[in-house]
């Protein structure tokens, strides 16, 4: 079970929470990084709530539950953000963002386990 | 009829004679009828028999000194008697193996009995139902599958009811996490279906190179069990099988089994333990009602602690953790009482083997102390999940 974004096309995005049969749609402003114990955002994990029952997933940027979803909205949250480490500006190319992304599947979860094209 | 002896001095007579040509040609009443089609021919076997009995055709009984039998081959079957001797290197290869001879299976909840979803109905494209089993429904089909523990097969508890309506193909599978190794190889899908319309249920398999097909269901309402034997692709890049449903109707699932080799095997289950500890794999959860105990953790304010839930073994992958609103929850007091809730809860890190969670926003608590994450009603949920 979890809450991730079904349809990255409009905005707010369009999400689902499986398990539970919710669907609705959140700003893509408010999916934020996890904070690591000094405060400073975790370029790991990203949050998403369920608009309708507040359910809370945090996914991993290997994906997790929906691996493609997932990662694809750590490619999106990269690109119009810049990355909390530093290595991405909100202003680089986007596919500066999504190799970033990529380098940190393969750290996580191992090779093989990038999903997007 | 027995022969009868011939002694030393003895005139023999042609009945005599005649009982043993009559044997050998077959003919009923004279011993057994027995035709010697062949003997110590150089060319095939030193001895042929064949007995021409319709109704007995029992051909050879080879016997112990004490009567007991070492060998008899017939219309029955052979049987070997003990003890039986396999010359060194003997072997019976995958092919000749019936499908009661349990093997690995490659499946995970293969026999449909763990739901630790719920027992559904699940209707959603892409959810999970049965641990490991996915949905895809087909546009503008429905699908709901529920356990079901009253139309499973014999001997088992529970299996997967599917209510379908037809549009477009739909189906239930599992996607084997661990193909990589089954490129190239033969591997053989066997699945206790029960269907109550024709052409509607089969096994399907795809490995993202090519889809193999089952033949359908009776659809007689039945039990049967479907087999599906393919070789998978040298290049795939997936391995998904389960069953599609190509035409409206009830169909009961159970007892699924994915082998190496070109012979169907049985559903054999787990051990409870085993079949759960496959599933835990990829999906784990901790519910409860009032004040149920989660986790253990240190509170480091008077509102916020920090807690690590151990995961039962390591999962697939780095899993997704999703928890029910931080209003389900509460924190466990110095003084012995539930406080809280707090105003957010959730993962800091997560990897395959822990997941580090705060609440955040409580009160009553004592930076310093330990304390425990407690679920404040029956709605509390912890969830880890990881898909492969």
């Amino acid at each position: 079970m979890s809450v991730y974004v079904s349809d990255f096309s409009t905005t707010p995005w369009h999400v689902v929470h499986d398990d539970a049969g919710h669907t609705g749609t959140v700003d893509p402003a408010t999916i934020a990084h996890t904070k690591n114990v000094d405060g400073t955002d975790n370029h790991d994990y990203l949050i998403v709530v369920c608009p309708v029952c507040d359910a809370v997933s945090t996914h991993p940027v290997g994906g997790g539950a929906q691996p493609q979803s997932v990662q694809q909205m750590f490619v999106n949250h990269v690109t119009a953000n810049g990355c909390p480490c530093g290595q991405v500006a909100a202003s680089d190319p986007a596919s500066l963002g999504e190799s970033h992304v990529r380098l940190q599947v393969n750290r996580q979860d191992g090779p093989g386990r990038w999903q997007l094209g | 009829m027995a022969f009868a002896q011939v002694h030393p001095g003895d005139l023999i007579q042609s009945q005599n004679l005649n009982q043993v040509v009559n044997a050998l040609n077959g003919t009923a009443g004279d011993g057994q009828p027995v035709l010697l089609v062949a003997l110590n021919d150089p060319n095939n076997y030193a001895l042929t028999v064949q007995n021409l009995d319709p109704t007995n055709c029992r051909a050879l009984l080879v016997l112990k000194n004490d009567g007991t039998t070492l060998l008899s081959a017939g219309c029955n079957g052979v049987t070997l008697g003990s003890p039986l001797t396999l010359a060194a290197g003997a072997q019976i290869p995958n092919a000749n193996l019936g499908p009661d001879v349990a093997r690995a299976n490659q499946l995970t909840n293969g026999g449909f009995e763990i739901w630790q979803r719920g027992n559904g109905p699940f209707t959603t494209n892409a959810v999970f139902g049965p641990d490991r089993w996915q949905l895809f429904v087909g546009a503008s089909s429905s699908l709901s599958v529920s356990r079901d523990g009253s139309n499973q097969d014999a001997g088992s508890q529970y299996c997967a009811a599917c209510t379908y309506t037809h549009a477009a193909a739909s189906q239930l599978y599992s996607a084997i996490e661990n193909f990589t190794p089954l490129r190239g190889q033969t591997v053989s899908l066997s699945i206790r279906v029960r269907a109550n319309a024709a052409n509607a249920a089969r096994l399907f398999a795809n490995d993202g190179v090519a889809a193999s097909y089952s033949g359908y269901h009776s659809g007689n309402n039945a039990y049967s069990t479907l087999t599906l034997t393919i070789t998978v692709s040298s290049t795939a890049i997936r391995l998904l099988m389960g069953v599609e449903l190509d035409a409206s109707c009830t169909a009961y699932l159970d007892n699924a089994t994915l082998v190496v080799g070109s012979q169907p095997a049985n559903y054999v289950p787990l051990h409870p333990a085993d079949d759960l500890a496959r599933c835990l794999r990829y999906y784990q959860t901790l519910a409860g009602t009032g004040y149920t105990y989660f986790l253990p953790g240190t509170a480091y304010s008077a509102g916020n602690a920090v807690f690590v839930w151990p995961l039962s073994g390591r999962m697939a992958v780095t899993p997704t953790l999703t928890t029910s609103a931080a209003a389900t929850f509460a924190n466990f007091s110095p003084t012995g009482t539930p406080v809280g809730p707090p105003t957010s809860i959730g993962a800091g890190s997560v990897t395959t083997a822990t997941v580090q969670m705060n609440s955040t926003g409580g009160n009553g608590l004592t930076g310093g102390n330990g304390t425990m994450l407690l679920s404040n009603n029956a709605s509390a949920f912890l969830i880890a999940e990881a898909n492969p």
